[in-house]
């Protein structure tokens, strides 16, 4: 394989995958990574291989993905999945691992497209065998058709939730409730950006068109839950719940959770980007100009991973960032460029008239993070919220120095499961905001690798041509 | 304009720890830190605490920092995780084993006892998986290592409840001689007033000199390690080989910590180390060679901490030779973290005008001549 490329993408998702075609069509040498086997990222994860049968129940936002695949299939961009990138630099250099061995690669332009993930949060219970997040649910029904054993309870605020209730819903999955934890307090604040919202009514529409299906379905449906938990000894046993007024328990096999979606920034936490705070989602994204530029040079950044706007926008991002580094690689002239880039970004914002009364709509519930002291926070390193508290309290504030005195953050994930939850329960405590305060580093490599695997990695001998 | 009678530039832990000794004499001072807190050598150091090895020079401060370190929990109210587990240095062949020889002798004629002379059986005894050549090596039974964000926060807690008061996100820009001292203004033009200033800034000591014309021969290094996931264990006590850049230790969560001086790609305008994969390699390499049981061992991170290195590897620990009542604290080369609780309280008493219990002469700023423009 050449290492040395005019343009390397991580990630081989909706933006990942439309950036790679944009590319190749501007004659770029283009090489796509991707973690999982197959193309596709989440949203299209296995769907080269996908039955007619989960088409037809995943539906068009599944299916359209298997477009976008063939155009990149009949592109001149490469392809290597089951690549694990796990340290990259300002200068283009990517080490990447695959089958057990690691090596370094160069890129001119380096594009990440690492996509989104569950937000990750701590509850009573939230360890047990039998909870899982609906972004798992969603995974193993994409690459091996498996669906829990129900019955199910899910809980937490957002359209991925209702989106798994439904399709639990159509593959017979027995469903015991949706909790969910949207605050009623919410629906005011979304209203001045409800007008916005109504030039794109399909989207409203498959919202109310999810929940009169579950209506339809007669599954129980409790609104204003502020929290719950799950118990068991060795597995899930039961899911207990409280609202305003009431309180509940309910047995459960599984527990679905989902508390939002939020960009992974693993690899531009490791590279140094600025990030910033997004105080109605409240997660950290990438600073990046409307075409995926950041303040280094050879670093883009599209998609999710840029900021949570889903797969129609994230392949719209992936075109403009793609031509924002043609142009850069002086493969496209900036007056062809802008005239395409202004009619994509017209697309992008009539894609995105919805997000902000969405983004409002679920803005997470201000006791998200409101944790009695004993639950685990950090799995890796069985930290709990107790032992964060204990640590503030002796006059920690940075949440590195909190991460190395209390070790939350300093296991196999790096923080990628307990970050959010350290900068939150810090600042709640302390009445601040999250970006008044560092956030955690990651350091290389972003993934784990065996020491065997270091001791060989083959590392670039020359410069790039 | 803050007053106070002793501003400490750099509330790592060298100016922690002065500040503690300071404050506890009923000195007024002010501690003033760059950054939000300080996130360099102290707070990021392989944590070990070692007499073993020192240059000839700083053992008896080492040995008199150790005697600290045994008695922590009474000076800061925390043992800083300090566990006396042992540090073992490996002599991989004669050459090496003969150079350990004529070092104890040393040791012992300048009056210690702390390192011992072992044999190739003990050093198998001490250190089972360790499957490189030896023929003995040298022992410091009661060295070990401590937890460097811990004792970090210990020594500042404990100086801020003995009266010290911190300033944070405080750059020096400015250190000017004023009536009954000096005039120091940060770079957002904050002004603190003293009799005495301490340069405690670590691999910034140069930049804090430099600004009133003191040059010290200091080189600022990132120096990386790596960190394993948990394994079960194998090895108690500190481990380094002679020759080889390798230092090597399992603390009791289960991690195997790897250091060994290697270096990082250092960024000094941006306080960035960034790590060199081809040293970590390297280290990688060595390890193996010599742990084979590290072989499944899985890399969880590396991690550079920024230190400032001396031309002549001591640190520069006494007064200006051009302005007095301002010391230089600094330039510790990578081995302060042990010497650190006594180097504040011999710090302290220099200040104070007073004798230090240990001599501080070979440490003497003056020894690099005329540092002064």
């Amino acid at each position: 394989m050449n290492p040395f490329r005019d343009i390397i993408i991580i990630g081989a998702g909706p933006a990942g995958l439309s950036a790679a075609v944009a590319a190749a069509g501007y004659g770029l040498d283009v090489l796509a990574l991707d973690e999982q086997p197959t193309l596709g990222g989440q949203i299209y994860r296995n769907i080269e291989s996908a039955s007619d049968h989960t088409l037809a129940i995943l539906g068009p936002d599944y299916s359209q993905g298997l477009a976008l695949i063939e155009r990149f299939r009949n592109s001149t961009a490469e392809y290597l999945g089951n690549a694990i990138v796990w340290r990259i630099d300002p200068n283009g250099n990517i080490c990447f691992s695959r089958q057990g061995k690691s090596m370094e690669i160069n890129a001119k332009h380096i594009l990440i497209a690492t996509g989104a993930m569950e937000r990750p949060v701590p509850f009573a219970g939230w360890t047990l065998p039998g909870v899982m997040g609906a972004g798992a649910v969603d995974a193993n029904f994409k690459s091996s058709n498996m669906v829990p054993q129900g019955p199910v309870v899910l809980a937490g605020s957002g359209p991925l939730l209702l989106y798994t209730a439904v399709h639990l819903v159509s593959f017979g999955v027995a469903i015991a409730a949706v909790l969910d934890t949207t605050p009623l307090c919410n629906i005011l604040p979304c209203m001045p950006v409800l007008p916005k919202a109504l030039r794109r009514p399909d989207y409203l529409l498959k919202g109310l068109g999810m929940m009169v299906n579950l209506k339809l379905a007669g599954i129980r449906y409790v609104r204003g839950v502020t929290e719950y938990q799950a118990h068991g000894s060795d597995c899930l046993d039961h899911v207990s719940f409280k609202t305003s007024g009431s309180s509940g328990t309910l047995d459960a096999a599984v527990l679905v959770v989902h508390e939002g979606i939020v960009p992974r920034c693993d690899l531009t936490r490791q590279i140094g980007i600025a990030h910033l705070w997004d105080p109605i989602q409240r997660y950290w994204y990438p600073k990046t100009t409307t075409l995926g530029r950041t303040e280094m040079k050879a670093i883009h950044v599209a998609g999710d991973g840029a900021f949570v706007h889903g797969g129609v926008a994230a392949q719209l991002k992936g075109s403009l960032a793609a031509m924002d580094i043609a142009e850069a690689l002086m493969a496209l002239p900036k007056q062809n460029k802008n005239g395409v880039a202004r009619r994509i970004k017209q697309q992008l914002y009539r894609e995105l008239a919805p997000r902000p009364f969405v983004d409002a709509l679920y803005k997470p519930r201000p006791n998200l993070y409101r944790l009695p002291p004993d639950t685990l926070v950090c799995r890796c390193e069985a930290v709990t919220a107790g032992d964060i508290q204990q640590a503030i309290a002796e006059g920690c504030r940075d949440p590195n120095e909190i991460k190395a005195m209390t070790r939350s953050g300093m296991g196999q994930c790096q923080g990628r499961m307990c970050g959010l939850a350290l900068a939150e329960i810090t600042t709640d405590f302390l009445k601040l905001e999250p970006s008044d305060l560092n956030s955690l580093s990651i350091r290389p490599p972003v993934r784990n690798i065996s020491l065997s695997e270091l001791a060989g990695l083959s590392l670039l001998e020359t410069t790039p041509p | 304009m803050k007053r106070a009678d002793v501003i400490i530039i750099g509330a790592g832990l060298m100016g922690s720890a002065t500040a503690l000794w300071l404050a506890r004499a009923g000195k007024k001072v002010l501690l003033l830190e760059k950054a939000h807190h300080p996130c360099h050598a102290s707070a990021v150091n392989a944590g070990g605490v070692r007499r073993l090895n020192r240059a000839l020079a700083e053992i008896p401060l080492s040995v008199a920092a150790m005697k600290l370190w045994h008695r922590l929990p009474s000076i800061v109210g925390s043992d800083c995780g300090f566990e006396p587990v042992g540090q073992v240095r490996i002599a991989p062949d004669d050459t090496a084993m003969a150079l350990f020889e004529q070092r104890v002798d040393q040791v012992r004629t300048l009056g210690f006892d702390h390192e011992e002379l072992v044999t190739a059986a003990e050093i198998k005894r001490l250190v089972p998986a360790y499957a490189g050549s030896c023929c003995g090596g040298i022992v410091s039974r009661d060295d070990g290592y401590a937890l460097p964000a811990r004792t970090l926060r210990a020594f500042f807690n404990a100086a801020c409840s003995a009266g010290a008061e911190s300033v944070t996100r405080c750059s020096v820009a400015d250190i000017s001689p004023a009536k009954n001292g000096f005039t120091v203004v940060s770079e957002d033009g904050r002004r603190f007033n003293s009799e005495v200033v301490i340069n405690c800034a670590g691999a910034w000591g140069n930049r804090i000199a430099g600004l009133v014309n003191d040059h010290l021969p200091m080189e600022p290094a990132g120096l990386s390690m790596m960190v394993s996931a948990r394994m079960p264990r194998f090895i108690t006590p500190v481990v380094g080989v002679h020759g080889r850049k390798l230092s090597f230790k399992q603390p009791a969560n289960g991690t195997v910590v790897i250091g060994g001086a290697h270096r990082a790609i250092l960024d000094m305008a941006t306080e960035n180390a960034v790590i060199d994969f081809s040293e970590m390699k390297q280290s990688a390499e060595t390890v193996l060679e010599h742990f084979p049981v590290m072989k499944h061992a899985t890399i969880v991170r590396c991690w550079a901490g920024i230190e400032g290195l001396m031309s002549d590897g001591l640190p520069a620990i006494g007064e200006s030779p051009t302005i007095p009542g301002l010391f230089h604290v600094c330039g510790f080369s990578a081995h302060g973290f042990q010497l650190s609780p006594m180097v504040g309280r011999l710090a302290a008493s220099l200040a104070m005008g007073r004798k230090p219990e240990v001599s501080l002469e070979v440490f003497s700023v003056k020894r690099f001549g005329e540092i002064g423009d």
